[in-house]
C-alpha cells in the first residue's frame, strides 16, 4: 500500500514549517530541472543566435563601458581594463538577472499557484539556476576570449565555483525574500531595479576597490560585492585570491541572508493564493 | 495507523477568511498610509465556515450549492492550494485535482516534454512519467504533434493534451470539477469512458456537481454548502431532496435566477463503492 499521510496546513512554527517546506522542495526536484530547462529553452527560441546572446550580451554592455571609460574619459588606467570590465559585468548580470527574474516569475507564476499546489519556491529556485548556468557558460567564454591578451587559466580557476556558489547563495536569499514581497506590493520590482542600477556604480564593476577614497572604504565595503567582485579579478586576471578571509565572511553573510529570505518567503508564501 | 485506515480525508472546522482589505493588492505608498493612519476596517468574509467533513476509502463525495457557496473554495483547501485559516485537514494519500486543465504548461516546450512538467507539477516523478508518455500522447491523439511546441497548437488540442496528462495520473483521492468535456464529439466520449476509469480506481473521489441527478446516482454521500457553511452532510438521496426543497423557496421568494442553472449531465459515472487498486 502506497498510503503516505499528509498532512495539510498543519500548524507548526515558522522554522518547521520551513523545514517541511524545504523537504517537499526536495521531492520536487524534477520540477525544478524543468523548470530551469525552460527558463533556459525560453531565451533562446526564436532569436537568430539562440543561446549566443548569454555571451554577446554582457561583450556588448562591456563594450560599451569600455568605450565610454578608455575613449571618453580618458582611460582606466588597469592592465586589461576590458577584461576587467567584462569580468564585472557578467558577474553583476548574474546577480542582477538572477533577482529580477526571480521576481517577475514569482508573479507570473502566481496565476498557477492557484491552479496547482506545488512548492512555490521552486520557481524564484529556478531563475536563479537558469541564470547561474548562462553566468558559467559566459565564465567559459571569457577563459577562451581572455588567451589573445595574454591571460592564461590557472590553477585558482579552480576556486571560481566557490565564489560564484556564494554569491547564488546571497542572489537567493535576496531573491526568496523580494520574490514574495512582491506579490504583495507590486512596487518591489520598481524599487529592486533602481537598487539594483545603483548597486552596479557601488560596486567594483568599472573601477578597482583602491579608487575609492580610504575615508570612504570601510562603508564602501559593506557592499558584499566590493568583495566578491575582486575576487573574480584577481584569480582570473592575477592567478591569486587577495581576500580570502572576507569572502570567508562574505559568505557566512550570504548564508544568514539565505535563511532570512527563505523565512520571508515562508512566511509569506501561505498568502500568494489569497492576494488578486 | 489502524484507526484512519479507512478515511481518505478528514476536514475539521475549517474556516477560510478573506479580509477583502488584507489580500488586494497594494502599492507601498498605500501601505504606509495604513501604517500611519490606522487601516480601514473591513468587514471579514468568510467563503467558508467551521466545515467538518470525513470521506472514507472508496466513497464517492458530491457537493452542491449554489453558485458562490463555497464549493470551489472548498475544492482549492482540499487540493492544497488554499490554506485555511481555521481548523484542520488531513488527507491520506496523493490528492490531484482535475480543476485547471493545462495548468503549468510552457508554450516554448514541446507537447512531449509538457507532459513531463505537468507531472513534475503534480509531484510525480520522472520514472512513472515516462511510463506515461506514450498512453497519454496515444490518447490526446495529438499523434506527430506531440514534438511540436505548444505555441503552436489550437486551443483544442492544448485542452485535450490537459486533459490526457491530468487523468492519467492516479491519484488516491480525486478531486473533479464537473467542467470536463473538452474537444469535439469522439474526444468527449472518450473522456467520459477515461473518467468512468479513474472513478473505478481512485480510492475515494470528491466532484462538484449542479447535476442533482448525477449525485443521486453516483455518489455515496452528499454534501450541501450554504454560504460557506455545511447546510447538509449525508446521504445523497436526502441531502439533495433538503436542498431540492430550500431551491424551491428561495425560487419562489426571488422570481427568475435564483435556482442553479440546470447543468447538462457531463459525466455519467459507475458507482464504484469498494473498488480498489493494488
Amino acid at each position: 500500500m502506497s498510503t503516505e499521510t499528509l498532512p495539510l496546513y498543519e500548524r507548526e512554527s515558522l522554522l518547521r514549517e520551513a523545514w517541511t517546506s524545504l523537504r517537499s522542495l526536495a521531492r520536487y526536484r524534477d520540477l525544478l530541472r524543468y523548470l530551469v530547462r525552460a527558463s533556459i529553452a525560453k531565451e533562446s527560441t526564436g532569436r537568430v543566435f539562440g543561446a549566443v546572446w548569454w555571451v554577446l550580451d554582457p561583450i556588448l554592455l562591456a563594450a560599451v563601458f569600455i568605450f565610454f571609460v578608455e575613449v571618453v574619459l580618458g582611460g582606466g588606467g588597469i592592465e586589461h581594463y576590458g577584461l576587467f570590465v567584462l569580468i564585472g559585468v557578467t558577474a553583476w548580470k548574474h546577480f542582477q538577472s538572477g533577482v529580477s527574474s526571480g521576481i517577475a516569475t514569482t508573479l507570473v507564476r502566481q496565476q498557477l499557484m492557484r491552479q496547482v499546489a506545488f512548492p512555490k519556491a521552486v520557481i524564484p529556485l529556478s531563475a536563479a539556476l537558469a541564470e547561474t548556468f548562462h553566468f558559467f557558460i559566459a565564465l567559459g567564454m571569457f577563459v577562451v576570449i581572455a588567451i589573445p591578451f595574454g591571460v592564461y587559466p590557472n590553477a585558482f580557476y579552480a576556486l571560481i565555483p566557490v565564489v560564484v556558489a556564494i554569491q547564488l547563495v546571497l542572489l537567493l536569499g535576496v531573491s526568496f525574500a523580494l520574490s514574495a514581497l512582491n506579490i504583495f506590493f507590486r512596487d518591489v520590482q520598481n524599487l529592486t531595479g533602481y537598487v539594483l542600477r545603483l548597486g552596479f556604480f557601488l560596486s567594483p564593476v568599472l573601477y578597482p576597490v583602491p579608487r575609492i577614497p580610504e575615508e570612504y572604504r570601510a562603508v564602501y565595503e559593506l557592499n558584499p560585492f566590493a568583495t566578491i567582485l575582486p575576487a573574480y579579478h584577481s584569480i582570473l586576471l592575477e592567478g591569486r585570491l587577495v581576500n580570502g578571509g572576507r569572502l570567508a565572511v562574505v559568505g557566512v553573510f550570504s548564508l544568514a541572508v539565505l535563511v532570512g529570505g527563505y523565512l520571508v518567503f515562508t512566511r509569506l508564501e501561505r498568502s500568494f493564493t489569497r492576494v488578486d | 495507523m489502524d484507526g484512519t485506515r479507512d478515511l481518505s480525508i478528514v476536514v475539521r472546522n475549517v474556516g477560510v477568511q478573506f479580509d477583502l482589505h488584507m489580500t488586494r493588492q497594494r502599492t507601498l505608498r498605500q501601505a504606509l498610509g495604513e501604517l500611519i493612519h490606522g487601516r480601514p476596517r473591513a468587514e471579514p468574509f468568510w467563503a467558508l465556515r467551521d466545515v467538518t467533513l470525513s470521506v472514507e476509502t472508496g466513497e464517492v463525495l458530491g457537493v452542491v450549492g449554489r453558485n458562490g457557496s463555497g464549493k470551489s473554495t472548498l475544492m482549492l483547501v482540499l487540493a492544497g492550494i488554499l490554506r485555511p485559516d481555521t481548523g484542520v485537514v488531513r488527507a491520506f494519500g496523493r490528492t490531484s485535482a482535475l480543476l485547471t486543465l493545462g495548468a503549468g504548461f510552457q508554450p516554448e516546450l514541446a507537447g512531449r516534454e509538457n507532459i513531463f512538467l505537468s507531472g513534475a507539477f503534480l509531484g510525480q516523478s520522472r520514472r512513472t512519467m515516462n511510463e506515461l508518455v506514450e498512453p497519454i500522447t496515444q490518447f490526446s491523439g495529438l499523434g506527430e504533434f506531440i514534438d511540436v511546441p505548444i505555441r503552436k497548437y489550437s486551443a483544442g488540442m492544448r485542452a485535450r493534451l490537459g486533459f490526457s496528462i491530468a487523468t492519467h495520473i492516479e491519484p488516491d483521492i480525486l478531486l473533479l470539477d464537473e467542467v470536463l468535456g473538452v474537444g469535439d464529439l469522439e474526444f468527449k466520449q472518450r473522456s467520459r469512458d477515461r473518467i468512468q476509469e479513474l472513478v473505478k480506481r481512485a480510492r475515494s473521489i470528491i466532484v462538484v456537481s449542479h447535476d442533482l441527478t448525477f449525485v443521486e446516482k453516483t455518489c455515496t454521500r452528499c454534501l450541501w454548502l450554504e454560504d460557506g457553511r455545511v447546510a447538509s452532510f449525508g446521504p445523497p438521496d436526502e441531502v439533495v431532496e433538503e436542498y431540492r426543497a430550500a431551491a424551491r423557496v428561495a425560487g419562489a421568494a426571488v422570481r427568475p435566477s435564483a435556482a442553479p442553472p440546470p447543468a447538462a449531465p457531463v459525466v455519467e459515472l459507475e458507482r464504484s463503492r469498494g473498488t480498489r487498486s493494488g
